[in-house]
């Protein structure tokens, strides 16, 4: 089951990680995958400097956006699922 | 076993005789080094007079008992210094002086007040009081010793006249308040609770119209609360470990604040930290939780919107319900008495983008107004700067 992880560290917070976590919360509902992806937050990923931080299983990507953190969830896990 | 430290907390509630806007009682409670010092007084008369009296009563008796005299002099000094009444040529005020020390020890001297309530274990416990004659005063005396769980509780006459000739043909009473008192102090519930239960409970006898002044002091003995805060990595970061360590050997509740610095303790602890996104609000990022850890929270935000919450709020059960971090830290600062601050100056190099907004170099500055706040509340605050 992949595992989103979005970093709610101080400086990921400023720049959004609240309306991104809303977002994928919306979006796994939405795709009706409650019980195939698990979201979850994590403190910081020491990157802090490059925007709002997330993993997707082990792999590291950067979402200045929800715009951004759409084409994500579309790349990484709907057309992966 | 050495024995646990006590925390004397003081509470107090005053509701003026009907008609008068001043009280003609007066409540003072003061911090020594090894203890807490509990004045009351009840001025001859109402008014302004009355006020006057009684406020000169435990001003005078609080800073020469502060200064060690003993009471011979107190008494001495009261009657030299208090103006004489012109209708009845006396100068004169009641007084009830209770001297609490941190190890328990308990002196009470009272001069024409009712006598003090001692409860132990829930019960209403006798004193054993001594007179002693200082000029033409006659002074009842008492030693007691206090543990964990004991109440010393004091009120002025117009507590044990309420209802006298109306709802009560003789008023309270002191017996029948030392049965409700038993009713009413338990472990959870806070003195300044106990004080403000006694004056209300007054007021409804008195029908809304005290026939007197009417005033309560609570003191509640029970094991002191210690609280240890780490917020922020040392600037060496070769100090983390050694700093971390000593936190985490720190006595009472543990609460650490920051990614990073959760990410140390958590080396240190061999523990995972994991987010609770449930108490995520849009202001305030989410808790974490650890194992060994009393609170997680992240760092910044968090710690501003508590130094916010501390500003405006200095009562506990005012955040009772609530689940965010700062609420949930703003809770932990006020329930602790004895609180050692960790604060680490590592700059977070995330932290200097000159895009976000200010508040996020404003770490420090939150972290130092809030030992401030909680010193001004009487609290024991040891701050370290690593």
């Amino acid at each position: 089951m992949p595992v989103i992880t979005v970093c709610v560290g101080s400086a990921c917070h400023l720049k959004g990680s609240h309306d991104i976590i809303n977002f994928f919360k919306d979006a796994i509902k939405e795709a009706g995958l409650e019980n195939k992806v698990e979201l979850k937050g994590s403190f910081c990923m020491d990157k802090c400097t490059e925007g709002v931080n997330l993993l997707i299983d082990d792999e590291l990507f950067h979402a200045n956006s929800v715009d951004e953190a759409r084409g994500i969830f579309q790349r990484e896990i709907l057309e992966k699922i | 076993m050495s024995q646990q430290p006590l925390y004397i907390e003081a509470g107090g509630a005053s509701v003026c005789k009907y008609g008068e806007i001043l009280c003609g009682d007066s409540l003072s409670v003061s911090s020594m080094g090894d203890g807490k010092l509990m004045v009351l007084s009840d001025g001859l008369g109402s008014g302004v007079k009355a006020n006057i009296l009684a406020t000169l009563t435990t001003k005078i008796a609080t800073r020469l008992l502060e200064r060690g005299l003993p009471l011979e002099e107190v008494v001495e000094t009261l009657t030299d210094t208090l103006p004489e009444c012109k209708v009845r040529k006396i100068a004169y005020s009641t007084f009830t002086l209770l001297k609490v020390k941190d190890d328990g020890r308990v002196y009470l001297a009272e001069f024409d007040n009712p006598p003090t309530f001692f409860l132990k274990r829930g019960y209403v416990s006798q004193l054993h009081y001594k007179d002693k004659v200082i000029g033409s005063r006659k002074i009842r005396e008492a030693h007691v010793h206090a543990e964990a769980g004991d109440w010393l509780i004091t009120v002025s006459d117009g507590e044990i006249h309420a209802g006298i000739g109306g709802l009560l043909n003789l008023g309270w009473d002191w017996d029948k308040i030392a049965k409700f008192l038993e009713t009413q102090v338990y472990e959870d519930v806070s003195a300044q609770k106990v004080a403000q239960i006694l004056v209300d409970q007054a007021r409804q006898l008195y029908e809304d119209r005290p026939g007197d002044d009417t005033t309560v002091g609570v003191l509640k003995i029970r094991p002191k609360r210690f609280g240890a805060f780490m917020i922020g990595p040392p600037v060496r970061s070769e100090d983390d470990l050694e700093v971390a360590k000593r936190f985490l050997d720190l006595p009472g509740r543990k609460i650490v604040s920051g990614g990073t610095t959760a990410g140390i303790i958590a080396k240190v602890l061999e523990k995972d930290v994991t987010v609770d996104l449930s108490t995520m609000t849009n202001k305030i990022p989410p808790i974490g939780r650890m194992e060994g850890i009393d609170l997680v929270t992240e760092g910044v935000h968090t710690v501003n919107h508590a130094l916010e919450i501390l500003q405006k709020i200095s009562d506990v059960d005012e955040l009772s319900g609530l689940r965010d971090g700062s609420s949930l830290l703003a809770k932990e600062f006020l329930f602790a008495d004895c609180i050692y601050i960790f604060l680490g100056q590592a700059i977070n190099p995330a932290h200097l983008n000159p895009n976000l907004p200010q508040e996020m170099g404003f770490k420090s500055r939150s972290v130092q107004s809030i030992a401030s706040i909680l010193k001004s509340m009487g609290k024991e605050v040891i701050l370290e700067i690593h």
